[in-house]
């Protein structure tokens, strides 16, 4: 599972109150190269829960240098978008 | 005896020996057949010899099947061949738990029947060309699937509460004479109503039993009435008290060997309690089964006369199964018998014609049995137009579960081999979306809209872990899970699918929930794309593909074929009330089978008449077709078939159950090739 569709998931289970972030158990990484689409992520960050994007990145040895908080006018570095397109899409 | 055995098995080997050298049989190719650390020599060799054993036990009648079941044949692991009980078992019992074993008396072969098919499957991989040594000899076994030839067991040694079987109840003349009697040749005759069902051969006299609506014409006598020759029969049954009054109507059935009769409740409206029925000619197997499951099978000898009254008569559901061979107990052959498990005493009987008598007295009044659950003179008088529909959450949810669930867990790889071309307006709909947007597919099956447009986010959902799966393959996020509990955050969806989902949900409720579960997943101003399957399958004149059978297809049916469409049991066209599809049972949801009773079964390609139904799949096993192998099997035994429930939307019963839903707008509404069809907003808070 990619870690963008991590970060959409929640739980249903009863009982559980706080279902969200799930934790991660992988029993195995892969990375797979996907076409980097600068748009695509600009408009998808907003979306995302920040946070837990980086925990999971980094619970899987793939923080790839995000940063814990976003920067402003973070759309506009193409660096920074070609790592959390790795993050999100690829691993 | 011993050299009976050796000369047995002496035969099969030779048979063996000889067509390895004839070399006739080049195409086949046993599937699923792994030999481990065989040479190629070896395997080849192999290979000859299970074909050659196929070829040998058709010599027999006995017809091995492609498709994996839990029953195989084990040449040469027969009595016959010296192979003792215990010497078989200790092998067979390496590869899982057994149901039966069956050997018959100084037969080269066994049968036995795993607990599952895994087990079967381990068998027939694992034991092929297997070698025992016997007293005599050493044999090598070879296993092949088959028909399930035993009957299912029933521990408790009792007949069905009501029911009675009298052995030679007819003498030998008696027999000859009321089988001379009817005359099957003659099809002119005003007096009676003869058909030739596919699977058998009936004639009425008094009243003709319609297979339309599983009733009588009360109000249309045959001429005739019933016939002479049946008087001396009935006069007696009267005197010794089988039956209070003379029937007034009379089915006459011939099955042939391989022919069968599916389960079935006689419609209670239709008849009075006592039902007889006289079989002649051949013995025969009859199945008795309760709603709870349970199942006892029953020998009928000829020249006996079986009654049903009371519980056996309304509650449980009796047939015959189509095959040519029945597990007997070993011994006199008059005995009626109840058929039961693992016991050493069982035998093979090979079945002859069999003709039965069913008498039966038209029911003047409404039933009032008590037995309400499968009654159609009792059942939901507050909505006559649905009995069937389940009335608790848990019961649909059963019924979902096995109608739904379980048929697309089975049908999975085949259901995907018929689903590539995505529905053009579906298409328009997701090329709308914005690059970046996030599409929730819920219910995506094999996953055909996930990949349609590269520039979005799209996740897939479905209750099916093997379509899950067939996604996966396919490198799509995908995940397993119910349309009503999506496991995914709110409000992060700018749009959502359901295309041909929602109709598999069995309770306006259901329903409901569903889409008030895509809404959930929304964002403000998130667009929702719906398909459910329309009951108008004809709309502003125009067939739909689905009526008109083109090859490609909106909905459910690119796979059928039509001409296989009615059930191929032998009902014409429906399941009507009380009668429940034969083939898939309902285990441990005792509820569910009752309201199954009243669902009727669609023949595919043609109008509903009904809402909520049963809608069949002829699953097509991806397994290659041997032309020698099946031949007289038919094609029901080839392609099993699943049912799955459908509820069909009539024209704006998707509107109006979206217009339950709060915080939506309607934003347009079609038919579209056979489906209703909507586009939703979520408004802003
Ligand atoms: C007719 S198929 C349609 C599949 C796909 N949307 C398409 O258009 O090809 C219906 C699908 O709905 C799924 N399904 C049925 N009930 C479901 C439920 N309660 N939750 C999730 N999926 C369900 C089935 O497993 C099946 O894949
Ligand atoms: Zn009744």
């Amino acid at each position: 599972m990619k870690l963008i569709t991590h970060n959409m998931l929640t739980s249903h289970v009863k009982g559980v109150t706080k279902g969200y972030p799930l934790l991660i158990k992988a029993t195995e990484v892969q990375v797979s190269e996907v076409e980097f689409n600068p748009e695509f992520l600009s408009r998808m960050i907003p979306k995302l829960e920040w946070g837990v994007l980086v925990q999971a990145a980094d619970s899987l040895g793939h923080l790839n240098d995000l940063p814990n908080e976003l920067a402003p006018e973070h759309e506009k570095d193409e660096e920074f978008l070609r790592r959390v397109h790795r993050v999100l899409l690829e691993v | 005896m011993a050299l009976t055995a050796a000369r047995n098995h002496f035969l099969f080997f030779c048979f063996v020996q000889c067509s390895v050298h004839c070399g006739t049989m080049e195409t086949c190719l046993e599937e699923g057949v792994k030999l481990q650390k065989k040479t190629k020599e070896e395997k080849k060799l192999l290979r000859k010899q299970l074909k050659a054993s196929h070829t040998l036990l058709k010599h027999e009648g006995i017809d091995t099947v492609l498709i994996p079941t839990k029953s195989l044949v084990v040449a040469n692991g027969g009595l016959g061949n010296g192979v003792s009980r215990e010497q078989l078992l200790e092998v067979l019992e390496q590869c899982g738990s057994l149901r039966a074993v069956l050997m018959p008396p100084n037969k080269p072969y066994a049968f036995v029947t795993y607990q599952s098919v895994d087990a079967a499957q381990l068998a027939h991989k694992t034991l092929n060309g297997r070698q025992l040594d016997t007293e005599h000899q050493q044999v090598t076994l070879y296993l092949n699937f088959v028909e399930e030839v035993g009957s299912v067991v029933w521990q408790g040694q009792e007949l069905p509460p009501g029911l009675k079987v009298v052995e030679e109840f007819l003498s030998p003349e008696e027999e000859m004479r009321l089988l001379g009697a009817i005359d099957w040749g003659s099809h002119s005759n005003t007096d009676t109503a003869q058909k030739a069902l596919k699977h058998r051969q009936v004639k009425h006299y008094g009243y003709e039993f319609r297979y339309d609506n599983n009733n009588v014409d009360k109000n249309k006598p045959l001429p005739g009435g019933l016939p002479m020759f049946c008087n001396e029969v009935l006069d007696r049954c009267l005197k010794e008290n089988l039956i209070k009054v003379k029937p007034d109507q009379l089915t006459v059935n011939q099955y042939q060997p391989g022919q069968g009769i599916p389960p079935h409740i006689d419609t209670h409206s239709a008849f009075e309690d006592t039902i007889i029925s006289l079989s002649l000619g051949a013995k025969t197997v009859m199945d008795f089964k309760h709603t709870d499951g349970r199942s006892i099978s029953v020998v009928l000898p000829a020249r006996s006369v079986l009654v049903m009254t009371g519980e056996s008569r309304y509650l449980w559901s009796h047939g015959i199964t189509p095959r040519k061979f029945d597990v007997v107990p070993v011994g006199d052959a008059e005995k009626a018998s109840i058929v039961s498990g693992d016991s050493g005493d069982l035998t093979l009987h090979k079945r002859g014609t069999r003709t039965s008598f069913t008498f039966r007295k038209v029911r003047r009044t409404p039933c009032d049995c008590a037995f309400p659950s499968v009654c159609d003179s009792q059942s939901s008088p507050g909505d006559p137009s649905s009995p069937s529909v389940p009335q608790s959450d848990r019961d649909a949810s059963c019924l979902e579960n096995e109608f739904v669930h379980k048929v697309y867990e089975e049908i999975a790889s085949h259901f995907s081999s018929t689903r590539h071309s995505p529905w053009p307006r579906v298409v328009d709909f997701l090329q709308s979306l914005p690059t970046g947007a996030i599409l929730a597919d819920v219910g995506c099956g094999n996953g055909k809209y996930l990949g349609l447009k590269q520039d979005l986010f799209a996740v897939g959902c479905d209750r099916s872990r093997n379509l899950v799966d067939i996604c996966g393959e396919r490198s799509f996020q995908v995940l397993v899970s119910d349309a009503l509990e999506v496991p995914l955050r709110s409000g992060i969806c700018d749009a959502c699918i359901s295309i041909a989902v929602i109709h598999h949900f069995s309770t306006k409720e259901r329903r409901l929930a569903a889409i008030k579960e895509l809404v959930r997943l929304l964002r403000p101003g998130g667009k929702a794309l719906i398909y459910v399957w329309a009951m108008e399958q004809e709309y502003n004149k125009q067939k739909s593909k689905y009526l008109k059978g083109k090859k490609v297809n909106q909905e459910e049916g690119s796979a059928q074929r039509p001409e296989q469409t009615a059930d191929h049991l032998g009902h014409s066209t429906s399941l009507a009330s009380n009668h429940r599809p034969a083939g898939k049972e309902v285990k441990d949801c005792p509820l569910t089978r009752q309201n199954m009773s009243t669902l009727s079964v669609h023949t595919n390609r043609t109008a509903f008449h009904s809402q909520d139904l049963l809608v069949p799949w002829h699953l097509k096993s991806s397994a290659p077709r041997d032309k020698n192998v099946g031949k007289s099997l038919g094609s029901a035994d080839i392609c099993p078939i699943f049912h799955r429930y459908y509820h069909v939307f009539c024209e704006e019963e998707l509107e109006s159950l979206c217009g339950e839903v709060e915080n939506i707008a309607i934003q347009t509404s079609y038919y579209d090739q056979g489906n209703w069809c909507v586009i939703l907003e979520k408004k802003s808070e």
